[in-house]
């Protein structure tokens, strides 16, 4: 418990004066004005006259396809690359590893972080989405104050959080073991275009065991849309497992200097 | 003998470059141990081995006894150590890293104020370490390495950056250490002179990754024989004179020097010149300098392996 205390606390002293929390935070925002900007954009038809609750639920599907399968992505790559940078730069690994630490504690809390940022991302996002409705609501006289659908935010965010382990582990794995953000992030770019694509072909299930369409395939696939558990499922049992591979091979990696 | 370090025909290197070659290193408890040897002879790859950095080919390391696979990494709590650059994360301030150190190690704020005062950082250890010069990084990854009062301090060129001043205060810095708190020290450098004016033992590697020499300091200099350094007004005659007595004197600068000196042929030598009109200035048994007892090991080496 001490080390693990001592680790975050360390960490958490490397992140003073970085950016690396305030991107979380600013990557919601653009995803929360992007899709205000949408929404303002395609507001001119005729009064909605919906029930709250549906409006919400559409509002939510498409500030949710945004985010989940743009920004949060992206969002995962660029934090565990800048958490390994940490390291990276001045070759600090070698003072963490002369510390009376286990090796793979070093990682696990570079995993942890990671998923910890973007999760506090996703809290960042729900607000933003919220606070979209809101000014829509009010700018189309929409009332929709009164119905915000509290429950399924917080479980949808909740779910794509989780299913978003297995990605960070991924990430993080590529980060350590690659310096720079080069090799990371051109592997993020690369798998979110591939899964973008895969969607556009129509191959729907990928948003099931794609790791990195796990999170957007929390929303339900269009030929499955009750089954959102399995890709938390996936996210969560495949990043513990994917998070022992990456923290054995990394130490041992090391190991060979 | 207590060792804090032991090797056993230890081998190792980078993949398929081998950098050490059966080192078997033994370091006594409360030595101050000088490992020497020019660039490339492995000896930071032997501080990354000791410190469990670097898996060994083959061989074994103990440290104050107790078998290095075994005890990894809590037997790092013993260790501190400074491996070629202070790694240092230039965002943040000097004590901001020292507080990193600090809570991964499970130490007390008392142990970062002790080193602070010991490196005499205090005036800028609330800076940015990306406003410090090479020497102030220097002392702030010393302190780093110090924290926590270790038993073993493993030390790789720790000089490197150091001016003037800061060397006088890192030497005494590193014998306070080593005498009052009772901290075992190993100085990795190519600093022979710096070395030479605090280590107790010497350890010598070669080119080629082994270690031809090691032991006391005085040791080492029985290894070659002391020099007589004599000064005069009138060199050329000197020389003659003296190769009239059997001494065989070489001329060096504006010195004339003689191997091999004891206190009975300084006071024969000086009584042949003065007896033959040529006034001596200077005329003093030198010890040899760490440098020379270097190249005469690493000579010694090339004249085995050529023969």
């Amino acid at each position: 418990m001490r080390i693990a205390m001592a680790l975050v606390r360390a960490e958490a002293i490397k992140l003073r004066r970085t950016s690396i929390p305030t991107m979380a935070v600013i990557a919601a925002i653009l995803a929360s004005v992007t899709e205000l900007v949408n929404l303002l954009d395609s507001g001119g038809g005729p009064p909605d006259l919906r029930p709250p609750a549906v409006i919400w639920q559409n509002l939510l599907q498409g500030h949710w396809a945004l985010w989940l399968v743009f920004f949060v992505p992206m969002l995962i790559a660029l934090e565990a690359a800048s958490l390994a940078n940490l390291e990276h730069s001045g070759n600090q690994w070698k003072q963490l590893f002369t510390c009376p630490l286990p090796r793979w504690t070093i990682y696990a809390t570079k995993m942890l972080f990671c998923g910890a940022l973007v999760s506090a991302g996703f809290v960042v996002s729900a607000l933003g989405f919220i606070v979209d409705g809101l000014i829509f609501s009010g700018l189309h006289g929409l009332h929709l104050a009164s119905a915000i659908p509290w429950f399924a935010i917080a479980a949808l965010t909740g779910k794509a959080a989780l299913a978003c382990w297995l990605p960070v582990v991924i990430q993080s794995w590529l980060s350590a073991r690659f310096s720079g953000f080069g090799i990371p992030i051109g592997i993020a770019f690369a798998a979110l275009l591939f899964g973008f694509m895969m969607i556009g072909e129509r191959l729907n299930a990928i948003v099931s065991w794609y790791p990195w369409m796990l999170p957007f395939g929390t929303q339900g696939r269009a030929n499955h849309p009750d089954n959102t558990v399995l890709p938390v499922v996936f996210g969560c049992v495949g990043g513990i497992v994917a998070g022992i591979f990456a923290c054995r091979d990394l130490a041992r990696r090391r190991d060979q200097g | 003998m207590d060792f804090v370090i032991e090797t056993d025909k230890l081998t190792g290197g980078y993949g398929v470059l081998l950098v050490l070659r059966e080192v078997s290193l033994r370091m006594p408890r409360g030595s101050i141990f000088g490992l020497l040897g020019p660039n490339g002879a492995g000896k930071t790859t032997l501080i990354r081995m000791i410190l469990g950095l670097l898996r060994p080919v083959s061989g074994e390391i103990r440290l104050f006894g107790e078998s290095l696979d075994g005890a990894l990494p809590g037997i790092l709590g013993r260790v501190g150590s400074l491996i070629e650059q202070p790694s240092l994360y230039d965002h943040l301030t000097g004590a901001e890293n020292l507080e990193i150190v600090r809570t991964l190690r499970g130490l007390k704020q008392a142990d970062i104020d002790r080193a602070v005062k010991l490196l005499d950082i205090g005036k800028y250890v609330q800076r940015r370490v990306k406003e410090y010069s090479r020497g102030m990084r220097q002392r702030v990854g010393v302190a780093a390495a110090i924290l926590g009062n270790p038993e073993l301090l493993l030390l790789d060129e720790p000089m490197n950056g150091l001016d003037a001043d800061g060397l006088v205060g890192f030497r005494a810095m590193l014998q306070t250490l080593n005498r009052e708190y009772g901290v075992s020290i190993l100085i990795s450098s190519h600093q022979f002179q710096e070395v030479d004016r605090i280590a107790t033992h010497i350890g010598i590697m070669s080119s080629a990754g082994d270690l031809l020499f090691q032991g006391k300091r005085e040791e080492l200099s029985t290894l070659v024989p002391q020099e007589l350094v004599i000064r005069v007004d009138r060199q050329v005659d000197a020389l003659k004179i003296l190769a009239g007595g059997s001494f065989a004197a070489e001329i060096r600068e504006d010195q004339l020097v003689i191997r091999g000196a004891t206190t009975e042929m300084a006071r024969t030598v000086n009584q042949l010149l003065v007896a033959n009109g040529v006034g001596v200035h200077h005329l003093a048994i030198e010890l040899t300098t760490l440098e020379a007892l270097f190249v005469k090991v690493t000579n010694t080496k090339k004249a085995w392996d050529t023969q």
